[in-house]
This record gives structure tokens, sequence and C-alpha cells, in this order.
């Protein structure tokens, strides 16, 4: 404690604080920097899991220790240590450090380097401790090694390439493999369902999106997909949904907002039994088009905003009890007609939109703010 | 919102925790209905919802096919807006207001936003280790430290580059009053730099032919400028110069495109244009709803002027108006349209300001810890994820990384945050480089 | 600290006192060109000796120099690097005919003294220091702009430069003393100046000391606190009494009115805005101070983060100081990182990248030449005109730019300069310079408005601002009540041309004109844009002036954001990356709004031009700076180039062309 008070007081006189505050960093560095940069771009390779070249670089002991090519470190001098000089290549040489993943930036390296220039000291034990001089610093890192030494002519570079040359052999060795150490993102539920079900024809897949239909793929192998005709210009042909007939073990999210679609045109929608999705806001479509989609019993979202439809259409989507968002704004639909689809499918939420804000209100007080009690 | 649309809206989150029953259903009837079992890599991963024994289960896929990237330029103080500390000594004059999601409470700056509550899910753990503007912001956008190597792209390019744009003829990617050095494409192909928009009232300039210049005169100058480039481009096979070839295909494409009058607000009603408010932002907001109409992937729209180093409180209400007016506008009217659904709103920034307050009544940067939001695009609203302590001053709970934060947004549009990508000098990159994304965030 | 290194320090020490005898000579010299041109260095032998160690470099690293350029080349690079902009045709030709075997040395003496090169200058110091017209929103950034500009035409030497904006204080309105917006870019944020500082003058990032030691670098954040104590108590704002005096006496008349208000504002962040220095050099260690080498809320002294220990003599104020030990020869990195800059100015890429973030283990790409270039920069007295003059004089920056594209990252030796796309600032100058005659000489906005109601108001006491504000309200109310009778008068009557002569109109207006100058006094009316008085712009828009005469930045949506310009939130945030905005004003935009038009000055040396083929060629010159090769001239005769109409498509395909915009 009272050696504490007294660096405190030291740091006050100027002069002598440069000194301090050298020191402490030389001794404090690895726990405050090197750990974290060997942390994050290092242990992925040579750390608990994985020790390419037969090293890890995870604790004092092993960066002693070394790899199968021998010392990584050597104190006082980052030009013979591989463990600096393996990071300062330049990019896409084939000794690059890390060989995954970002370089180390310049101040990284810089770091490095000071760091082993200094001594290589590892510091307090635990990277917790406080910043302050041990009364008996933890020795550096030995200097070279016997078997370093053993061939005068090897420089450390030179030496550290046969730690690349094993994973040479490997046949993943030439290609990055980040996605390894990536875990797996989780499968979804329309992953599941694409299992067994064909992908779309690609030509077919073509033809469509000739024709402003493109097609995006929603499961990762591709089986299930939206269609969107909503780029489309021009009134919808027959050419244009035919297709959809085909494709009904894959459409299950289908948009045709904005698109010049009638009502008959929705007939050809009445085998989209995967369908849970379904775009027909600003539209033309009206309660007759409405009557085609009663078989759709997984749709989940029906956006009906700005079309013709009224309480009348939507009596006949009784059987959709999957329905959760019906979007029914700028259109003659009422709650009243709403209140019966309901009954079936409690979960049905039905929006007729919202007023928006209106300008300047409510007006902040600066100091107070809006808050009125 | 009506009463009864609120109480359907109630009714619905109830109804979600029947969400995994019928996920576990599903899976059970996929092995029984197709005869596989599940594939491996969803057995007892890194996402299992409870520990070894818990049943296998899908996630639902997130819906979002497009969004809008509200950025908070500057720093936006957590303690004032988002993550307030009543009773703490670091809240300064600020008191807090109930909002539409149960136990969920924001600043008095944000009046309207607290009655869209029910759409939002903050993230008060959000967290970074780059503490200048240069660099957070840089981080925030690419998920990579800044170097001087390599320059990463940001998040709308990502999203062309893994999923292509819905609509043909208009960029898929532009922000709206960005930074002047906006990381843009980085590495990737420049055809997926965003189209930069200065004055959202002003639009898109220059996207038609100059007037008297006929069709057949437009199509010779452009085949003159060909035969030129040409020469030039093969004397220098260069990025930048091959760049220009690229924007100019765009730009002429883009003069062809029906879809232009999405880019002009003057479109919309006074009184749509008031709702979001008589600033850049807000307009831009209300620019930002007509382009992913359009089918424009990623808009992005920057507020400036949140580094309140002095006169914290009157500066944060200032822009806390903006904020307010905009965004607050901007989800119910996604809403009505069912485009919340399938839009995600992200509201981002570089860090949030220092508990303590300063001498000048200011606060300073601060990157342990501060508050993002996200809404729509099926993500789960009313809730707060992650805390930070009583003083808003430490993540106390689910800490959340910017790369975390980045992977979220990249989940929820569906792209693949592992698929690696290669820089032209050969080094492999991720979307969100390392992050995960926090799936307890979707619904 | 060893021993050896401490001599070092006391050698460098004595040579900082006797700098500013140094400095003083160097004024001397500027102050009379004639001595000036006596007392130059010998550009052509300082270029040589660059060349020398170029030479050196590349043969070490088995790499041949690029070929040398020819005149064409030279010339429009030359335009575009030393004045910012391509030549004229006039320009072009009068090149063309100087027989001399000296005219590229003298072409280059020619610009680096012209007007152009002012501009040139101001829009990379622009980018570098942030420099905004409304710092913060709300404060006069015209008076710092006017001054750095006046600073480069009195080549001002950098280290006396930046020793002026360091030590800056006073009155920010006072004439000659617009130095004082260095302090108000960053009012308020002392500490975020002080990191600003260190990047810009000293290419060392210490940001993240603000908060804790530096992850990567050496600095702790006690040395960042003690650094930053030398600026930590400079406060910028309007006297306190005076502050306290007119909010008594707005109180005595009662509560004060919005428009009062706005008034007793803008005397505070305008009128009376000052930069204070002060007498104290320590700070307060903040309360989260976290290290145990000092306690938090501790007050600590200042104390320089590297290089000599900075010694405040008596009477010397803390901030002169510390200004005298940045621009010392002796700083170890303040040189260095100005020449490298000034490198990179000229050849487009650094000996050491990035320019702001040296570190111990930094080593440049050629360090001979590093070494050796900072050494230049001391002998010719930290002058950059004369040191660019000699970058631009060898045979280095007079080769052809390397074809391949230069990896970052990967060192480049410089077998000649890289190739460029144009600023954002030289693309809208060269468009200018094909619309507007003489467009060095045409100037924008300037701080004389505000000096003159500086002028006015700078010994007024506080009772009399307040009788100012009073009256300059009374006269808003007053312009609103005419403005309400006069509308109420022209809904009486459709026909605009009646109203006019109506004699009650005339005279309302009459009065409203001048109750408007009232108002504008304290900035309630804006002030209508000075009209052109000038015959040779007559007719011309008054926002078409060079991009250093505009708005810093430009708005939104200005094609000089369009292509990049900073915004100015940080140090040299302009960017040159393509955009589709760029190829849509290039295609729409520009070309036919102002150059097509009959009055552009392009237009107008076409038109006594006859025959096809003369006038082909007169656009290529005008454009490219070169003649068309055989083939481009008879795909533009073919396209129908050169007669009446197919004039205006060859102009708008050489502008759009990547040639146009690429310096080559």
């Amino acid at each position: 404690m009272s050696r504490m008070l007294a660096i405190a007081r030291l740091a006050t006189i100027g002069s002598l604080l440069a000194v301090f505050a050298t020191d402490t960093r030389a001794v404090d560095a690895y726990a405050s920097t090197i750990q974290p940069i060997l942390a994050q771009s290092c242990y992925s390779c040579h750390g608990e899991k994985r020790q390419k070249g037969g090293l890890r670089l995870d604790s004092p002991e092993a960066i002693a220790k070394g790899g199968k090519s021998g010392t990584v470190l050597v104190a006082g001098d980052p030009a013979k240590s591989p463990l600096y000089t393996r990071t300062i290549l330049p990019a896409g040489d084939d000794d690059i450090m890390p060989a995954k993943g970002d370089h180390l930036s310049q101040d990284e390296t810089a770091a490095i380097e000071r760091w082993i220039k200094a001594g290589a000291n590892f510091g307090p034990a635990s990277s917790a401790a406080p910043a302050v001089v041990p009364a008996t610093p933890t020795p550096a890192i030995a200097p070279a090694k016997a078997d370093a030494k053993a061939d005068p002519k090897s420089d450390a570079t030179a030496e550290a390439k046969p730690d690349a040359k094993p994973d040479a052999s490997k046949p993943d060795a030439s290609k990055p493999d980040v996605k390894k150490e990536l875990p797996p993102l989780p499968t979804t539920d329309l992953d599941q369902q694409s299992l067994g079900v064909k992908v779309p024809d690609a030509k077919l897949l073509k033809s469509l999106a000739a024709m402003g239909i493109a097609a995006h793929p929603l499961s990762a192998n591709q089986a299930l997909i939206e269609l969107d005709f909503s780029q489309t210009k021009a009134a919808l042909t027959a050419e244009m949904l035919k297709p959809l007939e085909s494709l009904a073990d894959n459409v299950v999210w289908l948009d045709f907002a904005g698109a010049q679609v009638s009502d008959r045109d929705l007939s050809h929608l009445e085998g989209l039994k995967r369908l849970t999705r379904l775009h027909l806001e600003k539209t033309e479509i009206g309660d007759k088009g409405l009557a085609h989609l009663a078989g759709l019993t997984q749709l989940e979202y029906l956006n009906l905003y700005g079309t013709k439809v009224t309480d009348a259409g939507l009596a006949q989507l009784a059987s959709l009890v999957h329905l959760k968002s019906l979007y029914l704004w700028q259109t003659k639909a009422t709650p009243a007609g709403v209140e019966k689809l309901s009954a079936a499918d409690p979960g049905l939420q039905a929006s007729f939109g919202e007023d928006l804000p209106e300008a300047g209100e409510p007006k902040p007080d600066k100091k107070k703010g809006g808050k009125k009690k | 919102m009506s009463d009864t649309s609120r109480n359907r809206f109630d009714h619905a989150i109830a109804t979600r925790c029947d969400e995994v029953t019928r996920r576990s259903f599903l899976a059970q009837s996929a092995r029984a209905l197709l005869g596989v079992s599940l594939i491996p890599a969803f057995a007892g991963g890194l996402f299992a919802a409870d520990g070894d024994a818990a049943p296998v289960s899908a996630v639902r896929r997130p819906t979002a096919k497009n969004i809008i990237y509200l950025y908070m330029a500057g720093g936006m103080s957590h303690i004032d807006t988002f993550d307030t500390k009543p009773g703490s000594k670091t809240q300064g004059p600020v008191t807090s207001i109930k909002t539409s999601a149960d136990g969920v409470q924001v600043s008095e700056y944000l009046p309207l936003l607290a009655k869209q509550m029910h759409h939002v899910a903050l993230v008060r753990s959000v967290n970074s280790t780059q503490g200048a503007h240069e660099q957070g912001n840089y981080f925030m956008h690419t998920s990579y430290t800044l170097r001087g190597t390599v320059k990463h792209p940001a998040l709308g390019a990502w999203m062309l580059r893994f999923s292509g744009r819905t609509n043909p003829t208009i960029p898929g990617n532009v922000v709206i009053q960005g930074n002047s050095n906006y990381p843009g494409a980085g590495y990737l192909d420049p055809r997926f730099a965003p189209l930069l928009i200065g004055n959202p009232s002003d639009g898109l300039q220059h996207s038609a032919k100059p007037p008297g210049v006929t069709e057949e005169q437009f199509a010779k100058r452009l085949e003159m400028l060909k035969a030129m480039n040409q020469q030039f481009q093969s004397r220098y096979d260069q990025a930048e110069v091959h760049g220009y070839q690229s924007v100019y295909d765009e730009a002429v494409a883009l003069m062809k495109s029906e879809d232009l009058k999405a880019f002009d607000i003057s479109g919309e009603s006074q009184g749509m244009r008031d709702s979001y408010g008589d600033s850049p932002f807000g307009q831009g907001c209300l620019l930002a709803r007509r382009l992913v109409e359009h089918g424009v992937r990623f808009v992005e729209v920057e507020l400036n002027g949140w580094d309140t180093h002095t006169d914290n409180f009157d500066r944060v209400s200032d822009q806390a108006a903006i904020l307010d007016r905009g965004l607050g506008t901007l989800l119910p009217d996604l809403a009505n349209r069912g485009l919340l659904e399938e839009t995600l709103v992200v509201v981002a920034t570089e860090f949030g300001r220092t508990p303590e307050i300063t001498d000048n009544n200011g606060r300073n940067h601060y990157p342990k810890c501060f508050s993002c939001l996200l809404a729509g695009g099926g993500v789960k609203g009313g809730q707060a994820h992650g805390k930070t302590d009583d003083q808003g001053a430490m993540v106390a709970d689910s800490p959340v990384s910017v790369q975390d934060f980045n992977a979220t947004i990249g989940y929820a549009a569906g792209l693949p945050l592992n698929e690696v990508v290669l820089s032209p000098a050969g080094r492999p990159f991720t979307l969100a480089d390392k992050g995960r994304p926090v799936l307890g965030l979707f619904s | 600290m060893r021993p050896s290194i401490r001599r070092a320090f006391a050698l460098a020490l004595a040579m900082t006192l006797a700098a500013p005898a140094f400095a003083a000579e160097t004024a001397g010299r500027v102050a009379d060109p004639s001595a000036g041109v006596a007392r130059k260095p010998d550009i052509a032998a300082a270029a040589t000796a660059i060349d020398a160690l170029v030479q050196t470099c590349l043969a070490k690293h088995q790499q041949k120099p690029n070929p040398e350029i020819g005149d064409e080349v030279f010339l429009r690079r030359c335009y575009l690097d030393v004045v910012g902009r391509i030549p004229t045709s006039a320009e072009a030709i009068e090149f063309a005919k100087n027989d001399s075997p000296k005219r590229r040395r003298e072409l280059i003496a020619k610009l680096i003294a012209s007007e152009g090169w002012v501009s040139r200058q101001f829009d990379y110091l622009a980018d570098l220091l942030r420099v905004e017209s409304a710092p913060m929103k709300k404060y006069p950034g015209d008076p710092y702009i006017d001054w750095i500009k006046q600073s480069i035409r009195a080549d001002m030497p950098y280290d006396r430069f930046v020793t002026a904006l360091l030590t800056a204080q006073g009155r920010v309105l006072e004439r000659g003393n617009g130095a004082t917006g260095y302090y108000v870019r960053d009012a308020g944020m002392p500490q975020d100046n002080m990191s600003n500082t260190v990047q810009v003058f000293l290419g060392t990032r210490v940001s993240c000391a603000q908060c804790h030691d530096h992850p990567f670098d050496k600095w702790s954040r006690l040395q960042y606190m003690q650094m930053a104590a030398f600026t930590a108590n400079v406060s910028e704002g309007p006297d306190p009494e005076l502050v306290k005096q007119l909010r008594k006496l707005a109180r005595s008349d009662g509560a004060p009115t919005q428009e009062e208000k706005q008034g007793l504002k803008r005397i505070a962040d305008s009128v009376r805005l000052e930069v204070r220095g002060s007498d104290k050099d320590t700070i307060q260690l903040p309360k989260d101070y976290q290290y145990a080498n000092a306690k938090p809320g501790q007050t600590v002294k200042a104390h320089a983060m590297f290089g000599d220990e900075i010694a405040i003599k008596h009477g010397e104020s803390p901030r002169a100081a510390y200004a005298a030990w940045m621009t010392s020869p002796e700083n170890p990195r303040f040189t260095t990182v100005i020449a490298n800059r000034m490198w990179k100015r000229v050849m487009g890429l650094g000996l050491v990248e990035p320019l702001d973030n040296f570190t111990d283990a930094t080593v440049a790409s050629d360090p001979e030449l590093l070494t050796h270039l900072t050494q230049l920069m001391k002998d010719v007295g930290y002058d950059l005109r004369v040191f660019e003059e000699i970058l631009y004089n060898t045979k280095t920056y007079q080769r052809a730019v390397t074809t391949t594209e230069v990896d970052p990252g990967e060192p480049y030796y410089f077998p000649g300069p890289v190739l460029r796309r144009m600023s954002a600032e030289q693309a809208w100058d060269s468009l200018l310079t094909l619309v507007l005659p003489d467009v060095d000489e045409r100037k924008g906005a300037n701080a004389e408005n505000q000096y003159a109601t500086y002028d006015d108001m700078k010994d007024k006491t506080p009772k009399e601002l307040w009788d100012v504000v009073t009256n300059v309200v009374d006269s808003i109310k007053k312009r609103k009540e005419i403005q309400d009778q006069l509308k109420e008068l022209a809904a009486k009557t459709d026909d605009k041309r009646e109203l006019a002569k109506n004699p009650l109109v005339r005279e309302l207006r009459q009065q409203l004109q001048d109750l408007n100058e009232d108002a504008k006094s304290l900035g309630y009316a804006k002030k209508r844009q000075q009209p052109e008085t000038d015959p040779r712009w007559k007719g011309y828009p008054r926002d078409l002036v060079r991009a250093s005469e505009l708005p810093s930045p430009a708005p939104p949506g200005h094609l000089l954001r369009d292509f990049g310009q900073s915004d100015r939130n940080l140090i040299e945030n302009a960017n040159a990356s393509p955009a589709v905005t760029q190829a849509l004003t290039l295609l729409n935009g520009v070309v036919d709004q102002h150059v097509l038009q009959p009055q552009s000055a392009l237009m107008k040396s076409l038109e006594p031009i006859s025959g096809q083929e003369p006038r082909i060629r007169a656009t290529y010159l005008a454009i490219l700076t070169r003649a068309p090769s055989a083939k481009e001239l008879a795909m533009a005769m073919s396209a129908g180039a050169g007669r009446p109409n197919g004039t205006a498509d060859l102009v708008w395909t050489l502008i759009n062309s990547n040639e146009f915009l690429f310096v080559q």
C-alpha cells in the first residue's frame, strides 16, 4: 500500500514520470496488450484446440517452448523472433501469420516488436493485476536456445518455414478455412421444411427472371423460394403465372405488391400449398380474387392494403387458421369483418392503419422535456 | 393505435409462447413425413435452446427483406435516450417515461417513439473497443477495425453481394446524408457501393437527360465515350478506373428506370412530409420508406450532431427530437403498409457517452456500453436485451459486441454469416467477422 | 532516460532557443520578394539530390523508374497539382510556344507563385484542419478561412503557421486574428482538440489514450492528460463578465423575448466571441482515472509526451512553450510528418502510410529519402511553397504514373507518381476553368461584413450592446408590420405592375429595405449576396467560384460533395471513390448546365474558330490538354463534331471520359 502511495506521489513529479511509465508498461505489456492480440489472432490455430506446427501461444510457457521448428521468441531481439517476423511479411506472402483472417495491424505488430525488444516480460501472472512494478519482476524468457544456434546460417524467418510445410500437404491448406472456425447457424423452420423438396429448375427461374420475376432462395438448400412479381411493370400474362403451378412445392413467399395482377390471375395460386406470405397490396384485387386464396391454409401473412377488398371478401378467408398478420389499411374492410375470422384464428392481428404523428406535436420543452403531469 | 388493435397485438405476443411447441412439432413432422433425421449442424449446436437435454428445434426464419439503418453520428448518449437511469446521479436532469412496451422506459426526449416501443427491441449492452469517431464509425459499419491496408465493406454492400437487388433498375444500396468517407463497397465489387444522396428533399439530382438532348444523341454520346474509355482502361488496369465504368453503366441504367420517382419525396402529401419532421433526417426517413417500397434493399440515413461534449442536455434533446419524429413516424408508417415485418429498422451509433457529467455540462465518448435498437424484420418488439449497471457504466448482462450486433442484422436479413469472401489480396473475410447473432431478439 | 539521450535533448533545447531568430529571418525573406529570389535555395540542385536517392532505392529493389513524360502530360499534371485545375487553351499554347530548355522549371515557378496555388493549398489545409464556415453551426468561420488563405499567400512558414494556431487568442472577429478559429473549431472539447493537434502535426494517434492507456502504442493515459494540460485551460466564448451584465440588463427589462435572446446569442457567439489563454498549466485527472501511477481527481502538471521537456519560462504562457516544443526542428516528428505529407501531395503516396499513425516502429519505404526530406524542410525554413517547388522539379515527379495498381500496404519506391482521380476540388475547379475566364481571381464571400459589424460593436459597453439588441428587435417588429401591410395591399389587386406603381407600396418597400439593413447587423435577416461588379464575370452565377471560395464544406448534393469533398467532420475525410451520383452529374448536369452554355469560356473560345477539324482540335486542347490522335480525329469528324450541333457531343464526351477525371 505504502508503495502504491509512493508511486502515486512520484507520478506528479513530471521528470521522473516517463521512466516510471516505461517500466510499468514493459512489465505489464503482456497481459494488457500482447496476450489480447495473440488471443484474437493466433489462438484459433495455436491454442487449446489446434496446435498448427506443434505450436501453442496461449501461455508464457508454451510460447517459450516454441513449435516443431523451434523457438518463436528471442527476448530482446524482434528480428530473430518469428513471433514478430512472421507477422510483418508482405501481404500475400505464403508465410505470413496469421494465415487466416486479418493481418495484424501496424499498431499490433509494433506493440509486439516493442514488447520483445523490451525483454519479452510476461509480467504478473494475473492479467487483472494492477499496473504496478512487482517487487521481483518475473524473469524474461531465456535468450535463444541451443538448437536455434546449432545452425548459425538459418535466420529465424527461414527456420520458421517448415512450420508451414506440414500444413501444405493437407488438401485444404491453401484455402482459408475461417468458416470452420465459425459455429454453424441454427437451422430454420424453412430449412427443415425444405428437406426432400426438389430444387426449382434453374432454366425456369432464368426465364422468369427475364420477365422481371425474381426468385430468392429462402432455405439453405435453395429449394424453398420467394417469387417476386412486384417489379413487373406490365399486366401479368399466363406465361408469367403458369410456372407457379410447377413451383407449387417451392414457393413459400410471393410478392405481387403494386403489380398489375387481376382477380382472375389469383387462380394460379391455388396449388401453392406451402405459401406463408403473400403480398397483394396496392393492386386491383377485390373480393373475387380472395376466393382463390381459401385453400392456402398455411398462409401467415397477407397484405391487402390499398386494394378493393371488403368484409364480404374477408369472409371467404375463414379457412386460413394460421393467418397472423392481415393488412387492411386503405380498404373498405372493417374490424367487424375481421371479428369473424378471429373467432377461428385467435392469433390473427389485423391492421387498419394508425394515424401518423401530426406536425409539431408534441413540442418537447428543452429544459424539462415533454412530460406533463 | 386503436384499443382493439392494441389488444390484438398484446394477444399476439401472448400466443407467441406457443411458438416453441409448434416448432418442435415441425421438427418431428419433418422426421416423420420425410424420413430424414435432422442435419448434424443442428443437433446440439451452439444455439440449442436449453442446454444438451433440450429437444432440438429449428428457429423461425427471419423475415427482413430490407434494412433501414439509421446512424447517429458522433456517439449518442445512451443514458439520455434509451437507457435511462432514474435516481442515479449520472442521470442529470432527464426523466424517464413509460412506453407501449411493458417495463421498458425511455427518456422523456422520445415521446413519439415511446408509443412505438412495442415494435422495438432495444439492445442496451452493445460495447465497442473503439473510442474515437473515425475508428468507432468504421468499426460499427464494417465489423472490422480501421487499418491502412484494406478497406472493408459496409453492410449495404454485403447485402447486395449476397442477395442481389430486388429492383434491377435502381441501386439496391442508398446512403442519405452519409459521412464523406463512408466505407461503401470496401474491397467488394464497386457495383455494390451505395448511391449517396446529399439532401433528401432534392432527391436524386441529374437523373434525367439534359433538356434538348434527344435519345439518339444521348446514345451517340455514350458510344463515343465507350470508345474513348477503352483506350484509357486498357492502359490503366486499375480497380478505380474500372470502377468508373461500372458507375457509368449503373447511372445510365438508372436513368431509364421507371422507379426514379421513388427518389422524389415531393410525391408525398404535405401532411406525410410534416409528420416526418422538417429536418433532413426526417425527410431522409421518408425517402428511405419510399425507396424500400420500390425494392431498394438497404437504405442508411445519418443524423449527425451527437458529439455532445458540451451542453449535453440541450443538445441531446434537440437531436432526440429529430430522431423521435423521424423514427416515431417511420415505424407506424411502415407498419401500416405491412412493410415493418419485412423491413429491419436499425438505430446504431459509434459509442455512448460517459455516465459522468463534465464541468461543461457535457458527456465524453464512452464505448464500454451503449444502446442501439432493432425493429421490424422479424425482430420481437417490446423488449430490452442486455443491461447496464445502475450508473450506465458497465454491461451488467448479456453483452453484445459490435460484431454480434452486425451479425444479428445480417442474420435478420437471411445473409450467410459464415460465408467467406476473399479480398483481392486473397484475405478471407466474413460479413460480421466472428460476431454471432443474438437469437433471442427474434420472434 | 539514458544519459546520451539526455544530452541530445539538451542540445535540442539550445537549438530551440536559437529558432526564433531563424524564423524571423525567414519572415524577412518573404516580406521582400526580390530578396527572396536571391536567398532561394538552388531548386534544381535540391531536386537532383532527391532523384539520386530515389534512384538508389529503386536500384536496391531491382526496379526501374517509369519513363519520362512528354510536355503535354506534364503541362496538364502540373496545372492540376500546383494550381488545382486544368490549364486553359491559352495557357497551354503559351507553354507550347516556350522553347526554352528550362520551360518546365519556369512553368512550375510561375504557377506556384500564383493565386491558384493559394486555392489549392487552402483546399488541402481545409481537409486537414476540418475548416468549417460555421463551426458548431453557430460560430463565425470566415475569419479563420481568411486568415489561412492570407497566411498561405504571405508564405508564412509552416512552423510559424502552426505556432500561430496553437497560441491564438483574443477576439475572433478582430481583423487578422482568424487563427483563433483553430480553437473555435473544437470549442468546449479541449481534449479532442489535443488529440487532433497531435494527429495532424505530429502524425501520432493518441485519441485512445484519452480514456485508457493506448493498447498498441506506448502512450499512457497519464501522458495524454499531461499533454492536454497545456491547452486544457484555454476557453472559448464571450467574456463571462459581459454575459453576466447583459443578462442582468435583459432581466431588468422583464423576461427577454425569443428575439432578444437570439440577439444576445449573436453577441455571445459571434460579435464578442473570444479565445482566452491561461497561465495555468495543470489539469485534473478524471474521476475514473484507473491506473496506479496517479489518483483520480489528482492535479497533474503539463508535460511533453516525447522529445524535449517543455520548460515554461517566467512570464511565458504554457501554450507558447508548448508551441515552441511542437514546432522545434528538434521535435522528433513535427518536421518528418509535414515532409511526408507534402511528398504525398506531390507524388500521390507517402513514404510512410498512413500519414498520421507514426509509432516508434514506423519505417519509411525509403528511410534515407525521408530523412533527407526532413532535413530539406528545415533547410528551406518550413517554406512549403519552396519545398513543393523542389519536389515538382524532380525527375521523379516528371515521370509517367505507374500503370498498375499500387496495393495498399505494399512498399512503393516511386518509379514515378501514382495515378490519382482528381480530388473533388480539382474536378470542380477544372470544370469551372471551362466556364469562366480568370477563374483563380474570382472571389466568393469573405468575412468583411462580420468585421464591419464587429468594428461597430467592439468597444460598446454592455448597456450599449443591449440597446442594439432592443433596437434591432424593434425594427424586426416594424418590419413584420410593414410586411403585413404590403401583403394586404397585394391581396387587393392581381396586377403586379400596378401594385409596384402604388406610391404607398413604394414607400413601404423602401422602409423595409432600411429596416432589413438594421436586422442584418445582428444576423436576423440573411445577407443578400453581393452582386458581381467585375465586368469579367457579369452574367455568371455568383456561386461559380473555385471550391476554396465556396462555403466549407459545400452543401450536401453539391458537385463537390458528390465527388467526395470532406464533410469536415474528421481529419482528412475526403474520398476519391467512384459513385453513381458523380456519373449522373457529369452525364446530365454540369456539362449542359454550364459548360455548353453560349457564354461559357469554352464555347466563346470555340466560336471564332471555323472549320470542323480546327474546332475538334481546339476542343481536345481545352478539355484534355492534348491533340486528338488520328483515329480520334476521324471518329470525331464522322460523328459530326465541330459542326454546329456536333461540338456539344464532343465536349460532353471528353468531359465524361476517364482521361478527364484522372490525373495522369
